[in-house]
């Protein structure tokens, strides 16, 4: 059953279900949590806003539950640095859910500088019968009440409240480009251009650094940290990448301070294809692992690739996001855009992997069957309930019907954050300041 | 700032494209090379707050700096080999104090074919190049850093001539009050400092300008020319709150109400300024 949604997925039966805008704010982070009810997405302006999948009706059973919005807060707000004469950024970085462990949910958010634990709690119920107060709402007189009476608990709108429970701050120098939530459910790490901190998630002023890059002497700084993640299974282990295209195994047994890897990911450089952009683009801009804890994937600005954490020589798969772009380096290098950080993500099965690209395009790649298709997130080409169309770009030559040309492509439509549900075949795409959301058609 | 994408016309030769076939034209190759370095070079002299927006930027367009410049240096020190019987040494010597604006307006001419004149000024390049790029770096280092790293002190070839005096003075004030050890050639860095404040340019005196001290009959001269900048020091601070309390003590008896609220508005703001 599974396999045929995934080849049907990539037979592109994808089906547009909404597309909420949000107020002018760009979209910076999205993220569904551990069992795929909640979808949070953080923006520039340093809100969240939490999506929650309806219950299916049992009336409705063959429609799908659909995404309304459930919580919307502000995490984060400007601030100014006034010893550095520095303004901070409140835009949120990056989301993480934590698993659930009762009836509230809790998720870190992060800005350049500070992460906030959040809890999100609802309720639905009030006291009610005190008999304390007297109409207008002042306290009675202690001698005038007579009768004990016990409030009782009635029903009430739903009202979701969202508090900060813990702020984590004053532990990075350099921007937060990442953090993710270990295994064991109490520690997490924060990782910034130069270093990675430990934090215990009760406790807020104190940290662990467990990686530092920093040279001694600045002007030597040729590489910083772009991403950072832990294994998902096994709670000493770690990665985190570079902006020279190496990734790095940590285990935290080995020392206090992780600065030697245990093991060090890198593929040589091909020399036919070398050029003076070489390195930028070799630069991760994310890595993830699977599910399984068996492989990882990066992604950097041409490619996205899966490698097998016991070889460490080149990876097992490489796929080529937007080749057609290899020519246009020195441009893109002009205006900035070869800068861009790409997410990438995989399925909940790991058997399929999704990056985004230009021009609102996003792409996903069968790993099984060695498919991929292109698809595009925009209002004017897909209505709702419809099925999404591939796309094609043409590098040169003679343009068929259909296809763009790669000189046409909208460089500032760029589709860097992408989210999978951790079992089903629903995808949220974050275009600018737009959210999609995807599923996978039910016959 | 992100480019639309923008239909271009099909060039029949020239142009970006025609670059890319590197193997074809090795001319077109330096010509590409120039391209990129003027660009490069265009970014880290524009952006020189981007430090703090985007620390991975700055390092990989510093690479792909330090990238060019090690290839030019290899180059131009092959040519060196190859043209030292001539007697082109003696002018190396005297063209080594190039002003380094030279660096981004003058335009490389392609391939160092040419003749001598082209083999100093690369090298006088390379030398203002890297300097330029470590003292960012370093600069980089005691803005955003607590704790700056030991650094040793560069000579200043690099450096641009755009800088106010005003600034360097209040620049070797406020150094030398905070870190006397650091030695001033990180003048990148007061400039940053300067530019980012938003107090540039406050002197004292502004801060009193509309408060009437012609009533008062302290000697307000005696504290002298103020130094400009924000920060007061601590002793001055002191000897304006010393004038300006006897002032009140002395003139409590017969003084009018007006003095005495104008007074008691000069203590508030020193206050205000001494404790900050």
């Amino acid at each position: 059953m599974e396999e045929e949604i995934d080849t049907r997925k990539i037979n592109n039966s994808f089906l547009r279900d909404h597309n909420y805008a949000t107020e002018a704010d760009i979209i910076s982070t999205v993220e569904f949590n551990n069992t795929g009810e909640l979808l949070a997405t953080g923006d520039k302006g340093g809100r969240v806003v939490i999506f929650q999948r309806e219950q299916e009706s049992k009336n409705q059973s063959h429609r799908r539950g659909e995404y309304n919005v459930y919580s919307t807060f502000q995490s984060h707000e400007p601030e100014f640095d006034y010893l550095k004469s520095l303004e901070i950024e409140e835009k949120i970085n990056k989301i993480r859910w934590l698993p659930q462990q009762n009836a509230a949910y809790f998720l870190l958010s992060t800005n350049d500088k500070t992460v906030k634990l959040w809890k999100i709690s609802e309720r639905d119920k009030r006291p009610e019968g005190y008999n304390l107060k007297d109409e207008d709402g002042r306290i009675k007189d202690p001698s005038t009440i007579t009768t004990l009476r016990v409030p009782v608990l009635r029903p009430m709108d739903l009202m979701v409240e969202a508090s900060p429970r813990r702020v984590f701050a004053n532990a990075h120098t350099y921007h937060i480009n990442s953090i993710s939530v270990n295994s064991d459910y109490e520690t997490y790490m924060s990782a910034d251009d130069l270093r990675i901190n430990l934090w215990h998630l009760e406790i807020t002023n104190r940290s662990f650094n467990i990686v530092d890059i920093k040279p001694a002497n600045m002007e030597e700084l040729t590489e910083v940290i772009t991403a950072a993640e832990f294994h998902p299974h096994q709670c000493n282990m770690f990665v985190y990448s570079s902006s020279k295209g190496t990734i790095r195994l940590c285990d935290m047994r080995a020392s206090a301070l992780c600065d030697k890897h245990s093991k060090l990911f890198e593929e040589p450089e091909d020399p036919s294809n070398r050029s003076f952009f070489s390195e930028i683009i070799s630069s991760i801009s994310d890595v993830k692992f699977s599910h399984s804890g068996r492989y990882m994937m990066t992604r950097d600005y041409l490619t996205v690739k899966v490698w097998d954490l016991n070889m460490e020589n080149r990876p097992i798969e490489t796929y080529q996001v937007h080749e057609y772009l290899r020519s246009k380096l020195c441009s893109l290098y002009e205006n900035d855009c070869i800068f861009d950080k790409f997410e990438c993500v995989w399925n909940g099965s790991d058997s399929v992997i999704m990056t985004g690209s230009y021009n609102n395009f996003f792409r996903m790649f069968d790993r099984n069957t060695k498919r991929d298709v292109t698809l595009e997130a925009s209002r004017e080409n897909s209505k709702p309930r419809a099925i999404l169309k591939p796309r094609k770009v043409c590098m040169g030559g003679k343009r068929k019907k259909d296809e763009i040309s790669v000189d046409s492509l909208d460089f500032s439509k760029k589709i860097l954050h992408t989210a999978w549900h951790p079992s089903e075949n629903i995808i949220a795409v974050a275009a600018t300041n737009n959210l999609y959301i995807f599923q996978d058609k039910v016959n | 700032m992100v480019g639309k994408g923008v239909k271009r016309k099909r060039h029949a030769d020239g142009g970006l494209d025609s670059c890319q076939n590197l193997a074809d034209c090795p001319e077109s190759y330096s010509l590409k090379r120039q391209l990129v370095l003027n660009t490069s070079l265009n970014k880290m002299q524009n952006g020189r707050a981007l430090p703090e927006l985007s620390l991975r930027r700055t390092v990989l367009i510093a690479n792909t700096l330090r990238q060019i410049q090690e290839e030019i240096r290899l180059e131009s020190s092959q040519l060196a080999s190859a043209m030292a019987l001539d007697s082109g040494c003696s002018e190396l010597g005297s063209q080594r104090d190039v002003p380094p604006s030279r660096l981004t307006t003058e335009s490389h001419p392609a391939g160092f074919g040419d003749g001598l004149e082209d083999f100093p000024s690369a090298s006088d390049e390379d030398h203002s190049l890297s300097s330029a790029i470590n003292s960012i770096l370093r600069d980089l280092d005691i803005i955003v850093d607590e704790s700056p790293s030991p650094s040793i002190p560069q000579d200043n070839l690099g450096l641009p001539e755009a800088m106010d005096t005003a600034a360097e003075d209040w620049n070797k004030e406020e150094i030398q009050s905070t870190e006397p050890s650091r030695p001033l050639e990180s003048v990148f860095g007061s400039f940053e400092i300067m530019s980012s404040s938003y107090l540039v340019g406050v002197t004292l005196d502004d801060l009193f300008l509309d408060i009437d001290t012609s009533v008062c009959d302290c000697d307000v001269a005696t504290v002298g020319p103020a130094p400009s900048g924000r920060a007061v020091p601590p002793g001055v601070a002191d000897d304006l709150a010393k004038t300006f309390t006897s002032c009140n003590s002395s003139s409590s008896l017969g003084a009018s109400p007006t003095l005495r609220t104008d007074l008691n508005d000069l203590d508030h703001i020193m206050e205000i300024l001494v404790s900050s």
